[in-house]
């Protein structure tokens, strides 16, 4: 399904057309923090007015190779720095990434990575790029840190390419290849297991609800977890462990876990013989579902996928 | 006083571009399809002489790179005749030279002509440009390009992965640099 929302928009910040008119006065003034300036290019940095600031971004940011966008914080309408594509080659699919914070008041407070993030989401889902590079000077940690983040892969170093304050400093090459875009570290893909408790004086009548009532087969539990005991088994490729805990009234939480199944009034009439009570949910579109207690008290839901 | 011509090796010399008789030469070669592929990554088009001509005007009149990019040709000290392509582009900042070299006819290659147009070209980036390093990028399959630099004491220091599309495949750019020690002690 296409969802017609921004890409270019997070929660806090967005990206928008450069402005020369717009930002040659903030860019004169980032451009005289020297320091900073450093971070961001190689060559030597030169304070500018706003009228050179203008012309320098008419010069580079309205060229065909070059893509570049002003980053915006949505709440006060702050523009904090700029972000882009540069060396923009069409027939490889291929670009380089840059970025700035130019204020330093607006660092570490995570707009960088936000910003990346768009950039990257619109380069491979949007332009459909196959690679992403970037450069970027390896005594800079903590930029190096955020795209090592991002999943962006060290491809080597250029050797002692400027020399600053009387020492060599080396530029990293990095790259992102679009299939390791997002990184696996940005999103847990699913859930491995779930833990029930009950305490060691129910365990025997434990297994005989969960693996004999709910028919759930019993999986092999490690030995350096077995004088625990507890027990655990499959369900959908995933895992419940049901483990011990004692002095716990189970009955007063409102977690829960949802089994999914067909045959919902089935399973009501199975669980009120054995004993369990149960009570219809909130109705919700799309699925029938009922809750319940097991016989230790977790609270549990049983849920079941219907048509329209 | 040293006053060696350090435009002219044994049998090279190293001059300006010529917009009025190069285009001609140049259009012949951009339409050799391994001149294209070994000499730059960008997607290259057969080009005319007289869209060549233009394009060189259209430079001259804005002197806008003047400063960075050194764009010389490679000529026959023998007869003038043009044989190739050198470009030095200068990060005075940083003091890195990028550099681009290609000979331009099949016919013309493994003469030895690149060799004595690099050793012309570096003496011109560390003797009298005064800069520190030279980078080249050169694509994964132009593998005669990687074995030239590296034996002129280039060091492979990235590979850019998958940067290129050529062939029907991907290739990455191989990056080498030559540090200016390791030039003078291969002096």
């Amino acid at each position: 399904m296409i969802t017609f929302s921004d890409q270019l928009t997070s929660d806090r910040i967005r990206l928008i057309a450069i402005d020369a008119e717009r930002d040659g006065d903030l860019m004169a003034r980032w451009s005289k923090d020297a320091g900073m300036m450093r971070l961001f290019d190689s060559d030597v940095p030169r304070p500018r007015v706003a009228r050179q600031s203008r012309a320098d971004t008419e010069k580079w940011a309205y060229r065909d190779t070059a893509i570049e966008w002003a980053i915006q914080v949505i709440d006060g309408g702050a523009v904090i720095g700029r972000i882009g594509l540069h060396r923009y080659r069409t027939s490889h699919r291929a670009a380089d990434l840059h970025v700035g914070i130019g204020d330093r008041a607006h660092w570490s407070k995570g707009y960088g990575r936000e910003a990346v993030t768009l950039l990257l989401n619109h380069a491979f889902g949007e332009m459909d790029l196959h690679r992403v590079g970037l450069i970027v000077f390896a005594a800079n940690e903590r930029a190096v840190a955020l795209y090592r983040k991002l999943g962006f892969v060290e491809e080597g170093r250029w050797r002692q390419f400027l020399r600053r304050d009387g020492a060599d400093q080396d530029i990293l090459v990095m790259g992102l290849l679009r299939h390791e875009w997002p990184p696996a570290i940005a999103q847990v893909h699913r859930i491995h297991h779930v833990q029930v408790c009950v305490s060691s004086a129910e365990l025997e009548r434990a297994r005989a609800f969960y693996l004999d009532l709910l028919g759930l087969p019993e999986i092999h539990k490690p030995e350096s977890l077995k004088d625990r005991g507890g027990f655990w088994a499959e369900v959908g490729g995933q895992q419940l462990h049901v483990s011990t805990e004692e002095g716990v009234d189970r009955t007063r939480t409102k977690a829960h876990i949802a089994w999914q199944v067909r045959a919902l009034s089935d399973w009501r009439a199975k669980l009120e013989a054995a004993g369990c009570a149960t009570l219809d949910s909130i109705p919700i579109p799309g699925y029938d579902r009922f809750e319940a207690r097991d016989p230790f008290g977790n609270r549990i839901e049983f849920i079941q996928a219907v048509a329209g | 006083m040293n006053d060696a011509n350090i435009y002219e090796g044994e049998r090279l010399r190293l001059t300006a571009l010529d917009p009025v008789n190069d285009p001609e030469v140049e259009a012949v070669w951009s339409h050799t399809p391994d001149f294209l592929a070994l000499f730059n990554v960008e997607l290259q088009r057969p080009t005319s002489a007289h869209q060549l001509k233009k394009r060189y005007e259209e430079r001259e009149k804005n002197h806008e790179d003047d400063a960075y990019e050194f764009d010389l040709r490679i000529r026959l000290r023998a007869d003038d005749r043009l044989v190739g392509v050198l470009v030095i582009w200068a990060e005075w900042g940083a003091g890195n030279a990028w550099l681009r070299l290609g000979i331009g006819l099949p016919a013309d290659r493994r003469h030895g002509y690149g060799r004595e147009a690099l050793a012309l070209g570096l003496r011109y980036i560390f003797d009298e440009m005064n800069l520190r390093r030279v980078t080249v990028g050169v694509p994964g399959y132009n593998e005669a390009a990687l074995a030239f630099f590296a034996a002129a004491g280039f060091k492979v220091e990235a590979r850019q992965r998958e940067a290129l599309f050529r062939f029907g495949r991907r290739w990455d750019e191989v990056n080498l640099g030559l540090l200016r020690a390791e030039w003078e002690a291969a002096r």
